[in-house]
């Protein structure tokens, strides 16, 4: 057995910053939090924005790609430096939300911040184990979020499928890692990559284990036909928690495929699968069942929830061209296109469940009609949730029009004709839902059974700005998009 | 010699998949929980055929000596479970065999199809080596499991705490 003395870097520790801050600050806020009186919540959730901002700022300027490093643990190149800035981001405005129905308590605000280092760590995991320990570091807090309306049995129902199907999806991707572990003899993602590429044909454990992994993740990001749990858990979580499951662990599971790519782009075509007709069958799967399942729904809540599996779906195409060229300029472009995707989803999605939260903070509920009159006695929210509305459904001149044109445009260059068509056929399905609720806003009267008049309701300070923090990008960033494209492109290439 | 090695495998083999089908099957959550006993038992023996000792030791340290014993507290500590029967019946009981053999069988073509990547088992102490990666490669992951638990223990203490209707 070697000898060697392990060496320890403390230069390593320098890119390792955002995370560590993340951590001290943890710890800090939960003593505050003991030492505090307790009912100060609020002051807890300010402190862990500021924190937040703080992480921003050095994620955004001291860093930059140096590859792997903490014994290769961990990477630090262009997606993690683009995920670390998108999840500090995200989560300041998922914070934002969650402030004005968690008066009382600081645990959901350090649950929350929990689960963003668990994603930061993941969008720089280098190795299947710090991948896994991340992924558990995301989900296990979020667990506790959905269940955090004790009273409303609904809560509990989805706490209870969120960890069930969370136990669940966790088995099959660490089965599927054993598999490839066995194959490789290694944990290191590039390693395995390299061993797998080695393998002659594809072999039975590769195909079966790649699939088991796209099982695993594809829980996280709400994948069919991973999804059942999605719109159960969607409706039954508190709805600032909604807002910050649809985005955060979203991106989270989009961010961990992005590290697995490597792999799957190493499943070469056999038994009449690849890794690109994999990705390409569920990305058609995941959009279609979204969409087709919206369309039912009576709640606002369970409709986003589907239509957020429809996004999944849309980025998953950019996937599918990933991993069918792992460089190139058409490599670049589908990059290019998903992240920009996740950034406009990111502001929309967020912008549209603050609404749906506001009208629920005050009517009680967040069935469609009481959404009915809406535009009527509060216009300004009202056209907030219709800009919102229209740009998931992809209409210009708003981003979700730019986001989705950055993602069929790659889709088109790299020739897969038939997922475009499918992806252009569910973006007209998904009009018909979002309309559906713009209608009720606007065409009809307030229905006196969800005791909604025209009397304006009260709009906060806090809910005021959230919703310009989030309509502003949505709109700007349909009308000049250039800069942001270009900025992801620099810290990617 | 050899024989004998490869009989008492075949034991804790039995052992264990029998008492995990005690698990899976029996209506009373007790004897449930006193099955899974066996059957960490046999896992952690099954380590020890790989030559994994420190993980068979800590298998039965951790998982038969706490886990378990946390779990059996759990179930004398919850009200009427003892006298729950878990539901046995299940509409689609024969539905359900369909895409159990089809999963079992695309299992066993993996495992007798794949050219593993074998390493020679040596009878040698794991610790040292162990301790090294956990100091090292797996230093990240290890720090970081230690984060998950704070978290985890923050959201059970939530979820648990007594709590008035005011809420």
């Amino acid at each position: 057995m070697s000898e060697t003395v392990i060496s320890f870097n403390p230069g390593d520790l320098i890119p390792f910053l955002p995370e560590l801050v993340l951590v001290g600050g943890l710890l800090i806020l939960l003593i505050v939090d003991l030492i505090i009186h307790r009912n100060k919540g609020n002051t807890i959730a300010a402190a862990g924005g500021i924190l937040l901002v703080v992480l921003t700022i050095i994620a955004l300027t001291g860093n930059e790609k140096i590859g792997a490093y903490l014994f290769n643990a961990v990477v630090q190149d262009g997606v993690t430096l683009f995920f670390r800035v998108f999840f500090a981001i995200s989560a300041l405005i998922a914070i934002g939300i969650m402030v004005s129905s968690f008066k009382k308590e600081g645990e959901p605000f350090i649950l929350v911040l929990s689960s963003v280092l668990g994603m930061f760590l993941l969008a720089g995991s280098n190795d299947l184990v710090t991948l896994f320990v991340a992924i558990e570091m995301v989900s296990i807090p979020s667990y506790v979020l959905a269940g955090y309306k004790r009273k409303d049995p609904r809560s509990g129902e989805a706490a209870l499928k969120y960890v069930i199907f969370g136990a669940f999806s966790s088995g099959l991707l660490l089965y599927g890692f054993s598999l490839l572990y066995g194959l490789t003899g290694n944990t290191g993602l590039p390693e395995m990559a390299a061993e797998l590429t080695k393998l002659s044909s594809g072999s039975p454990a590769q195909i079966v284990g790649l699939i088991l992994v796209l099982a695993g993740i594809g829980y996280k990001i709400a994948m069919v036909p991973m999804h059942f749990w999605c719109p159960d858990v969607y409706e039954g979580s508190p709805t600032p928690i909604t807002a910050f499951f649809s985005v955060l662990p979203k991106a989270a599971g989009f961010a961990a495929l992005f590290r697995l790519m490597p792999l799957f782009a190493t499943l070469k075509p056999a038994y009449g699968l690849s890794g690109v007709g994999l990705i390409t069958m569920v990305s058609a799967l995941t959009m279609t069942f979204g969409n087709l399942g919206a369309i039912w729904q009576d709640s606002v809540k369970r409709l986003l929830a589907y239509s957020s599996i429809a996004h999944a779906g849309y980025i998953l195409m950019g996937f599918a061209v990933i991993v069918s060229m792992p460089e190139g300029e058409l490599y670049n472009l589908a990059v290019t296109a998903v992240l920009f995707y996740l950034v406009v989803y990111m502001f929309m999605n967020l912008g549209a469940f603050l609404v749906v939260d506001w009208v629920e903070r005050h009517l009680g509920g967040d069935s469609i009609g009481y959404f009915k009159g809406l535009g009527k006695g509060n216009p300004l929210p009202a056209l907030a949730l219709a800009v919102f509305l229209f740009s998931l459904t992809g209409l210009p001149p708003l981003a979700g029009f730019i986001g989705k044109f950055y993602l069929f445009a790659a889709v088109v260059k790299a020739k897969m004709w038939a997922l475009a068509m499918i992806g252009i056929a569910n973006a007209v399905v998904s009009l018909f839902y979002y309309v559906r609720i713009i209608r009720d806003m606007y065409l009809h009267d307030p229905s006196p059974e969800f005791d909604n008049s025209e009397a304006p309701l009260k709009l906060g300070k806090l809910t005021a700005v959230l919703t310009l923090v989030t309509v502003v990008p949505t709109v700007i960033l349909g009308i000049w998009w250039g800069p942001l494209a270009e900025w992801i492109k620099l810290r990617i290439f | 010699m050899e024989f004998l090695s490869e009989l008492i495998f075949w034991c804790f083999v039995v052992l264990t998949v029998g008492s995990a089908a005690v698990v899976v099957f029996h209506s009373r959550i007790i004897y449930s929980a006193f099955a899974l006993l066996f059957t960490f038992v046999g896992v952690g023996a099954l380590y020890l055929y790989l030559s994994a000792d420190f993980l068979a030791a800590s298998q039965l340290l951790i998982y038969v000596g706490a886990i378990l014993t946390l779990i059996i507290f759990g179930v004398f500590l919850t009200t009427k479970v003892m006298s729950i029967d878990l539901p046995e019946q299940s509409h689609q009981r024969f539905l359900a065999l369909i895409p159990i053999t089809l999963i079992g069988i695309v299992i066993l073509w993996v495992i007798l199809q794949t050219p593993w990547a074998v390493n020679p088992a040596e009878a040698a102490p794991t610790t040292k080596e162990l301790g090294r990666l956990l100091m090292s490669r797996y230093l990240v992951p290890f720090e970081l499991a230690s984060v998950l638990l704070l978290a985890a223990l923050i959201g059970a203490m939530r979820l648990a705490r007594y709590f008035k209707m005011e809420e």
